[in-house]
């Protein structure tokens, strides 16, 4: 070790002492002014590459969240339209069931017939609900409608995807033939909901009681049908529910361990500034004193 | 017997206190100079003449007291390690500071920066398989695509920033240690002549020995001191300094195929063209920073932007646009990630994107899902930046370890030498109260004999008048 106690020794130990106080100083200072513990990858090599994967991992999470709600509105506009849309087969099995009872007089079928051929068109208006501008029963088709104003299909059979997780991709579409039917020319009551609907409606106009028969159970056919994508799209709901919930606990923990990794302990940073003043006082109070000896102060 | 030659020698003793105090004067208002190696008088005591015969008549006494020279106090063993550790920590140091450099320009933990992009890309494509016919998030994915590759090539930049201030410092150093060696053998005769003539050349001595410390510690160069005053600087076999001649230094750079499109292999070379090879020394560190540390690094981004342009491009090109066309690219790169951009076959063409997969509804999202997915695919380009940060971490974060280190035991070696050639202002106090009062002694040998001489010349004849 140092033998002599040199003037340009003192001075410069004392300097580099004070300086790597106060540099201990700013670092608490930056840990609690920026609230991150480190401010490059290179002061904890080993934790950078946690911390970046973490945050690709989050926003990989976050955008599947934003896919999730996506997915569930789409749902729920598909849950709605099928709702309605069953809600109509139903009145018209009713008015049906009315015209087939033999009871109604040829007006009466005439009205009914025509309240049929409305509620047609209330469907066809629900089977081209379109979400995002988009209608949800046309599969990936561009085109703006699923069916047109006479009930031909205008889409495909392409699947309609949400990334909901990175396992987890789940087809939302309804393809149109699925919910309401295929086209079915030389049979019309095995076809779609609406040649069923235009049908039933020509044999009730014609007093056709057979045909108005075979068209109830046409009806129910169809309502099945649709109950069964109804049931399909609550399904998916409380599964895409379920994965979402799943990523809203992953994200959760993510933040619990970038928080952990990256970010101060502020009771512990706020310690670190405190003693590291103290230090820096003390160093300052020592190296004052020190360099204030020397045998000048005791000679006449 | 005292008389005449007794006032000569305590004359030599006043003569030689002042003399002192004079040395302790200059070591005293040197105390915080840097460089300055403390003086000390040496002295010896005038030998008496001989007087072998019995009847030589001479005495044994000496005849007062001589300086034999000024020396400045050092230790050759402290200088020469203080010297090497110097010259070792500039050498890594550099090495530090260059990728500290790089990596405080091309990552952080923030949200920017390529990382970033390469995320917001990914997020686009994901948003796109929600709503693939939105030509609003077809543009945003585009702007997405464009701000990514202005990051990669921004990063490219940067790193050619940090490796052309290398080759730069490369040459700066290489006109100091020219400069400093023309400088150091001006001083060559100076010293060499006042050592012939027995005077005082301390002061020029310490000038060099100055400019030896910042030589060595740009080149780490050997240092051969001769009797006579005369120096010899070496580096590689190559001497710099030889007495009073000079060898210059100069710098090329070469094409070299195996470092990144753009750079080239910089060197230091002697006269003759015979490249050099430092062992340590800040000119070390700037040479293996600016031919291998930064180069690795830029080449590995280099290979993540081709890789990632290539890895999309086939992906997209297999897919179809809105437009129903297919095999276009997403982005372009030549040669390194400087040139990586948007290709010209999508830019300001959202529709042309391909979202959909080949022979598939013009809706499908296909393509987007792909690429959506080999962002974040665990060889993908998420995955490889996080690799590279992590490296380029701990490459820095242990060059900077070892620095540090070196740095240390540079200042503990720096701290030793003081040690021993540093002024210490209580010695030289107790010193300069020696010379004092050996001064005021001398002078009270001089009234004795003044008193004795009184006695013999003035009183001789008169006892007892």
């Amino acid at each position: 070790m140092t033998g002599r106690i040199t003037e340009l020794g003192s001075v410069s130990r004392f300097v580099g002492w004070a300086g790597s106080a106060r540099s201990r100083i700013a670092d608490a200072e930056r840990q609690i002014a920026t609230g991150k513990r480190h401010e490059q990858p290179s002061a904890v090599p080993t934790d950078a590459g946690t911390i970046l994967q973490s945050r690709n991992q989050l926003a990989r999470l976050q955008q599947f969240l934003r896919n999730q709600a996506n997915a569930n509105d789409l749902l729920a506009t598909s849950d709605n339209a099928l709702q309605n849309s069953t809600a109509a087969l139903t009145q018209v099995r009713t008015l049906a069931l009315q015209a087939v009872n033999g009871a109604t007089s040829m007006e009466g079928r005439d009205t009914i017939a025509a309240e049929i051929r409305a509620v047609a068109r209330e469907v066809l208006a629900l089977a081209n609900t379109s979400f995002d501008g988009r209608p949800i029963y046309a599969g990936t088709s561009d085109s703006t409608r699923a069916y047109d104003d006479t009930g031909a299909y205008l889409g495909d059979g392409g699947q309609v995807r949400r990334r909901i997780s990175d396992q987890l991709t789940f087809d939302v579409g309804s393809p149109g033939p699925r919910v309401f039917g295929t086209e079915n020319g030389a049979d019309p009551y095995n076809g779609t909901v609406f040649q069923v609907l235009e049908q039933l409606a020509f044999d009730i106009e014609n007093d056709n009681i057979a045909g108005g028969r075979a068209g109830i159970e046409a009806i129910d056919v169809a309502s099945s049908r649709m109950l069964t994508e109804l049931g399909r799209v609550g399904g998916l709901t409380n599964r895409i529910e379920a994965a979402g919930e799943q990523a809203r606990t992953e994200e959760a923990r993510l933040n619990a361990r970038l928080s952990l990794t990256e970010d101060t302990d502020l009771a512990e940073a706020v310690v670190r500034l405190r003693s590291s003043e103290a230090s820096y006082e003390a160093t300052l109070a020592a190296s004052a004193r020190a360099l204030n000896r020397s045998l000048l102060d005791f000679l006449r | 017997m005292a008389g005449f030659s007794t006032l000569n020698t305590a004359y030599t003793g006043l003569a030689t206190q002042a003399r002192r105090i004079d040395v302790i004067g200059e070591n005293i208002a040197n105390a915080s100079t840097p460089g300055y190696r403390r003086r000390r008088v040496d002295l010896g005591a005038i030998e008496g003449p001989n007087g072998v015969g019995i009847y030589s008549g001479a005495d044994r006494t000496g005849r007062g007291v001589e300086i034999r020279s000024i020396d400045r106090v050092l230790d050759p063993v402290l200088e020469r390690h203080a010297r090497a550790e110097a010259g070792r920590a500039a050498d890594l140091k550099v090495g530090a500071e260059a990728l500290s450099e790089l990596e405080s320009r091309w990552t952080s933990f923030g949200e920017t920066g390529i990382a970033q992009g390469i995320r917001d890309l990914a997020a686009a494509f994901d948003e796109l398989v929600n709503q693939p016919d939105d030509l609003a998030i077809r543009n945003i994915t585009l702007q997405r695509a464009e701000g990514l590759a202005t990051e990669i090539t921004a990063a490219a930049g940067e790193g050619a920033d940090v490796r052309s201030s290398l080759v730069q410092r490369t040459s700066t150093l290489v006109d100091r240690v020219n400069s400093i060696s023309t400088s150091i053998a001006g001083l060559h005769t100076p010293i060499v002549a006042a050592r012939a003539a027995g005077a005082d050349g301390s002061s020029l001595e310490d000038r060099r020995d100055q400019l030896i410390d910042e030589l060595t510690s740009i080149t780490n160069a050997s240092v051969l001191y001769g009797e006579t005053g005369g120096v010899r600087i070496a580096v590689d076999g190559y001497s710099l300094v030889a007495d009073d001649q000079t060898s210059a230094i100069g710098m090329t750079a070469t094409p070299d195929p195996s470092l990144p499109t753009g750079m080239d292999r910089v060197a230091v070379t002697a006269a003759g063209g015979r490249e050099l090879t430092f062992n340590g020394g800040d000119l070390a560190g700037t040479l293996r920073a600016a031919n291998t540390l930064i180069p690795d690094q830029v080449r590995r981004l280099d290979q993540l932007a081709t890789d990632l342009a290539n890895s999309m491009n086939a992906i997209h090109a297999a897919g179809t646009g809105l437009d129903g066309g297919s095999g276009r690219n997403l982005f372009t790169i030549g040669s390194g990630a400087a040139t990586f951009a948007v290709s010209t076959d999508v830019v300001g063409r959202p529709e042309r994107l391909a979202v959909a997969g080949a022979a598939a509804g013009p809706l499908d999202t296909t393509t987007a899902e792909q690429l959506a997915d080999l962002v974040d695919a665990p060889d993908g380009p998420a995955a490889r930046w996080t690799a590279l940060v992590a490296d380029l971490a701990g490459i820095t974060a242990a060059n900077r370890t070892r620095a540090d280190a070196a740095g240390d035991a540079a200042s503990a070696a720096e701290q030793n030498r003081i040690s021993v050639s540093g002024v210490s202002l209580d010695e030289e106090m107790t010193e300069l109260i020696s010379a004092q009062r050996s001064y005021e002694a001398a002078a009270r040998v001089i009234s004795a004999v003044d008193g004795m001489l009184d006695t013999l010349i003035n009183r001789t004849g008169l006892v007892g008048r």
